[in-house]
Formats: structure tokens, sequence, C-alpha cells
């Protein structure tokens, strides 16, 4: 009998109203304010003057702004809650105790641990960003809409700027997984912190890479430990976009059209480095010290993590 | 006994908190079709000998439960017996649909049409939320469960907890209906001693983490004799170092180990030594340390 | 919840209990005992136990056992039981009662023989 989906239904049964609170509600009030409020863009040209935009050339860039706006806005909350929410995966059910019902039922303390942090770390994420990216599709509606007129959306190159969102949204899903490869150590280490020292962890962890940091930095002379840190989530941050190191380069007179259908290739392009980047002692590393973690945790468990209080 | 037909067998099984032991050295063996009362008093080793049962601690000694190690096969068992902690610890933000949803993705051997049928016996219904129940319910939402699981080996520690006296009533008669039908054991810790003697078939009775009994009621009859007598003859009664000497409706009682003398059993009349006296008898001088008799 | 006493070992204060239902006829010669689980969940007790019970009503020749069948109640039971229950009352019962009425000077004229049936 395989327990990966009913502990997966336990996550969503546990949490979905979080997730639509979290998801919908910043969906709700952008669309409350662009309905309501002032709506305009303008664009700084000369340094002293905003022109106010509404060259329905830019209804383009709108369009996909919206989307990437709400895709990355949702993408950020839920990934952030998540990473709360997962930080306290080795203590949770410990406050009614029915951790003990849990782990009277034939799952094996590994499976346990990994399906959450699967679904937290990944999947919910994922979902945030493809969601938003729909809420930021209707909310595109509006702003289009306010700003130039419906009719000026109707009229947008869906083909092409559908094209591109998809393609931005499939490079951040993909460096969305590298990325979580990238600061596993992190995480990892702050939930077995958290198992270890209660709500203690966080604080520990912090003041603990920090006094090891600076001790590291001054009396011996070598910056690892902040370095080790510093690498790792800067490397998260290029799978997550960005790897090829620059930006596109839009001309001011360039078609929105040839730009848009640029994009599919610079996301696949981004995409390989990202790739390549993986190729690194740092990963590596960081990856068999996440492996331990997990087996320290894994064995709290095991060792009786009903028995502490 | 053949040990095919042996659930449990434990040898020199021991469990430790750091110094301190709190299962010490037990030995026995459980057979199937029966139901064994675990006794013992607060911090006698009950709760940490269910655990060992099903691997959630680390053990000393042989331990082979349904021809498994529980450590080491701890899932694979866990299909096979049931093991509940608590009747009380059900996790608090489910619904009871979902809950019976969860565990029949979870058990093997649970049955959710049958959980269904006997929550309709109850005052519980399916879309309440569990922390909004009242202990009582909690528990009888939590034995709906337990009752649709299909194990070889139930394991339950403390299930009446909690209950009123129509409720245990009703888990004793499921408990007969459902799980005595000669293949399946269940091992039950309780404080109920008196109310639960009758539907007993053994008992394991555990002080300070030592066996000092293991034995079937069938044999605790023929072995151990108390005998009812009057005031008057007390003394002499004393002089036979009974294992106890307590108050019964109209007069006094000593009860011994194996039959006293002739002469002393000629001073009273001899009655039926009940489980509960047997346990205050054999529980109550800890320093006495009798290892398995 | 039914209390059994501490005379005797509560296999027997069942096998007592069910040959006195025998001897009002529940259930008649010739018909079948209820079944070890219907007894057992009645009177809340182990199957073991009723087991044990049944075993020594059989020992007395009360119940027959036919193979792949069950339990029966044998012919001539009641019989024997009532039999068995006559002597008890002559040989303790009565005594006792006898003892009881002459310490009272009740004499047998007294007594209310025919009763209220």
């Amino acid at each position: 009998m395989n327990p990966i989906l009913p502990l997966m239904q336990r996550e969503w049964l546990q949490h979905r109203f979080a997730w639509a609170l979290l998801a919908l509600v910043p969906l709700g009030l952008a669309l409350l304010a662009l309905s309501f409020a002032q709506v305009g863009v303008g664009v700084d040209v000369d340094g002293d003057t905003i022109t106010e935009v509404t060259d329905a050339r830019m209804a383009p860039v709108f369009a996909l702004g919206s989307m990437a706006a709400g895709s990355g806005l949702l993408f950020v909350i839920l990934w952030v809650a998540s990473l709360i929410i997962i930080s306290g995966l080795a203590r949770r059910d410990h406050g009614d105790r029915s951790v003990e019902f849990w782990m009277s039922l034939p799952v094996g303390h590994g499976t346990s641990l990994a399906v959450p942090l699967l679904v937290h770390l990944i999947l919910v994420p994922a979902a945030a960003l493809l969601i938003g990216l729909a809420g930021g599709w209707l909310l595109s509606a509006v702003l289009v809409g306010r700003v130039m007129g419906i009719a000026e959306w109707f009229t947008l190159p869906w083909g092409a700027l559908l094209g591109a969102a998809l393609a931005v949204a499939a490079r951040l899903l993909a460096g969305l997984v590298l990325a979580t490869l990238w600061i596993a150590p992190l995480v990892l280490l702050l939930i077995l912190a958290n198992a270890w020292f209660r709500r203690w962890g966080l604080v520990l962890l912090v003041v603990g890479i920090g006094i090891g940091g600076w001790v590291m930095d001054r009396a011996f002379g070598q910056p690892i430990v902040t370095d080790l840190v510093r690498d790792l989530l800067v490397n998260a941050g290029r799978a997550l976009a960005g790897a090829s190191g620059g930006g596109m380069v839009i001309g001011k007179d360039s078609e929105p059209d040839l730009v848009l259908g640029q994009v599919p290739g610079w996301a696949w392009q981004d995409f390989v480095a990202a790739l390549r980047q993986l190729a690194s002692p740092l990963l590596a590393g960081g990856l068999l010290f996440a492996a331990g973690c997990f087996a320290l945790l894994v064995d709290w468990r095991r060792r009786g993590a009903s028995a502490a209080a | 006994m053949s040990t095919d037909q042996a659930l449990v067998q434990a040898q020199h099984l021991s469990v430790r908190y750091g110094a301190r032991r709190a299962v010490d050295d037990i030995s026995f063996t459980l057979p199937k079709g029966r139901v064994v009362g675990l006794l013992g008093h607060n911090g006698a080793g009950k709760t940490t000998l269910m655990k060992a049962l099903v691997g959630l601690v680390k053990a000393e000694g042989q331990l082979s439960v349904l021809g498994r190690d529980p450590l080491r096969e701890r899932v694979a068992l866990l299909n096979e017996a049931c093991y509940i902690p608590d009747v009380a610890i059900l996790p608090r933000w489910i619904r009871v649909a979902d809950l019976i949803r969860l565990m029949g993705g979870l058990h093997p051997r649970f049955s959710a049409e049958r959980s269904r049928e006997l929550l309709r016996r109850t005052s519980v219904d399916l879309t309440d939320k569990v922390g909004k129940l009242s202990k009582g319910m909690m528990v009888q939402a939590h034995l709906a469960l337990i009752a649709a699981i299909d194990a070889r080996l139930m394991i339950l520690d403390e299930p009446t907890l909690g209950l009123d006296v129509l409720s245990r009533k009703a888990f004793y008669e499921m408990l007969i209906d459902e799980w005595c039908d000669g293949e399946r054991s269940v091992v039950i810790s309780t404080h109920q001693v008196e109310e639960i003697e009758a539907l007993l078939s053994d008992v394991l009775m555990l002080n300070e983490g030592k066996l000092v009994l293991s034995i079937s009621l069938e044999d605790m009859d023929r072995r151990f004799v108390a005998l009812s007598h009057d005031a008057a003859v007390a003394d002499e009664m004393a002089a036979a170092h009974p294992l106890l000497r307590y108050r019964v409706a109209g007069g006094s009682a000593a009860l011994f180990d194996g039959a006293p003398p002739e002469h002393v059993q000629a001073l009273g009349r001899r009655v039926r030594p009940s489980l509960v006296d047997l346990f205050v008898a054999l529980t109550r001088k800890p320093e006495l340390d009798r290892t398995q008799f | 919840m039914q209390t059994w006493d501490d005379r005797q070992p509560i296999y027997q204060q069942l096998a007592d209990l069910l040959a006195a239902q025998l001897l009002d006829g529940d259930p008649p010669e010739g018909e079948a005992m209820p079944s070890v689980r219907v007894l057992a969940g009645r009177h809340l007790l182990n199957p073991l136990t009723v087991n044990r019970a049944l075993q020594a009503l059989g020992d007395e020749g009360l119940l027959e056992n036919r193979r792949g069948i069950g339990l029966f109640v044998a012919q001539g039971a009641r019989e024997r039981l009532k039999a068995a229950e006559r002597e008890r009352f002559l040989q303790q019962e009565w005594p006792r009662l006898r003892e009881r009425l002459r310490r009272l000077d009740i004499g047998a004229e007294q007594l209310d023989w025919e009763g209220t049936r």
C-alpha cells in the first residue's frame, strides 16, 4: 500500500484553507486596487519627467508585467509560508500528541518526513506560481482595460504573450527545483535545529552561524562559514532565474512581438546555464550535508521522538 | 507450546532510558486467541513494553512479534498488528470523515466501510471536527476506527480511559464480538482491573519494570488460594505467611501462593482470589523484587 | 455489568447460571445451546471461560456434543438437574430450614402448602 498519496492528502487537508487565503487574498486585493484606484503607469524617460504611458504598443508589456507580478507575488508569499511551515516539521503534531497516532500507522519514518518536504518546498510554490500566473492574466484584463481600453486587451498578441509567459513559468518551475537543491542543507539544518532545540532552533542556528563565521573570519582568516552560506543562497537565486548572468536587452523601439518571441529562447538558455552550475563541489557537499541532516532527523524520530515531551 | 503458535516471544527483554531500566529482563510468550491484561502501577513499564512490541523504542534482548523483529521491520509489523497508544490523541484539526479516508489509504487492514458503520452507533457525526468532540466522543470515534482494523495482534494502552460505564460496556462487547475469534490476540493495559477480569484469558503483571506474574486466569484459579476466615483465627493465618491479608464482606481473608498446610486450610473457607487482590499482593512491596514465578 | 462473586471460579458460576436456566427449560432438551460467542457476548466473558463452563456442564452429562453441529441439551438433563437440586435441598437447605421453623415454633400445620401458583 503506497502511503505517498495519502500523506500528500494529509498536507492538503491540513493546510488548504491557509493556502487558499494566502493565494486569493492578495489577488483579490490587487483586483480591488486595479479596479478602483487611480491606475496609470508612468515611465521615467529623462530623469525628471514622468510621462504617462498610454501607448497601445505597451499593452503587451502591461499584460506580461501583470502576469509576472501575480505569479511572482503568490510565489514569494507561499514559498515563505511554506518555509515557515516546513521549519517546524519535526515537532509538528507534538502539541496535541497526535504524533503518536501518526507513528502507530505503518508508514516509514523517512517517508513521513520526505513527503511534507516535497509538498511544501516544491509542490506548493509551484502551484502558487501557476495560480499567480492565471490570476495575473485575469488582472491584466483589468489593467489594460482601464489604461487603454478593453478592446486593446482582446487584440493582444496572445500567442506570443502566452508563449513568453509559459516559458518564463517553466523556467521558474525548473529553477525552483534546482534552487531547492541549493538551499537544502540550510533548510534541513533548520528543521534539525528545531527538532533538537524546539523554538530556539532558528535563534541558535543564526547565532551559531554568525559566531562561527565571525570566529573563522577573524581568528583564522578563513571566512568559510559565511562564504558557504552566502554562496549557497546566491546560487539558489541564480538557479531560480538569471543564471546566464544578464537579462534580455530590450531596445526602446523594438517591436513587442519580436521581443516576446525571444523570451522562450532566453528562458531555455538561462535554464541550461543553471544546469551547468549544478556541477559544483559546493552543491555536492551541500547535498551530502542535507542527506546527513535528514538521516539524523529520521534517527531522532525513530529513537522515540514521542518520548520527548 | 510450539513457536508457530506464539504471536509474541520475548526473552530477557529490557528497555533502558539512560541509566534507568523501564523494562527489566522480561520473558514471556503470547499465544494466539488470547486477551491479555497488562497490569501495573503508573511507571511500572506497561507503556514502554507496548512500545517495544511495536518497535517504537529500542529494546535489548530477544523479541519477536508476529515472527518479526519490531525494530527492524516496524512498518511490515504494523501492517498486521495494531497499536493504540492512547485513545485521545487523534489529530484535532481533521474531520472524522477525512480521517477515515486517510486511514483507508495508510492502513492496509482498515475497512472504511466498517468504520463508518460502527460510527453510526455512536453519537459522533462524520462531519464533526475531532477537535470539537468531547473527550468521551473522541474516544468513541477512535475506537470505531480501531475496531475496523483487522489485525492479528491488537495492543491497546488504556482504551477505556475517559469513557463512561455505557461506553465501556459497549467497548467490552465489541472486544468480544469482533476480536475474540480464536486467531487474534489482544493486549490491554488498564486500571479497571475488576471490570476487565472476566474478559481476560491471561495476565501480565509488571512492577517497577519487572514481570512479577505471567499466568493464565485458569492457572491463577488453581495456583493461588484465598481463604476467608473469622477474626479469631487471624493470628494463625498470619503465621502461615500469606501474600496478602485483606478485608472481605463479613470478615477477613488471606491470600496464599500455592496451597497452605491442611490445618490452615481448615481454619477458613476457600474463596476465589480476585485479580485485584492478587495485583495488590504482588505489587505493593517493590523491594521484595520477585522475578518471574 | 454482571459481577461475579468470590465463592467459586467464574466459569463455575457461569455453569451454575446456565444449569439454572436449563432447569427452567431454557433451552429445552434436544435443542442447541447458544454458541460460545453468543454466551460470551451476553455475559461479557472471555470465550475461553465460556468454553470451560460448557465443558463442565458436558462433564456432568447435561450437554452433548454433536460433531460438526455443536452443543445440544442432552435428553434427561432436566431430570438429572432436578434430581441434583432436590438432593441438595434435602441434604443442606431443608435441615437449616427445619431448624429455623423449630426455633420459631412453627408447626407443619401452620404452613400454607397450597399457596398461589
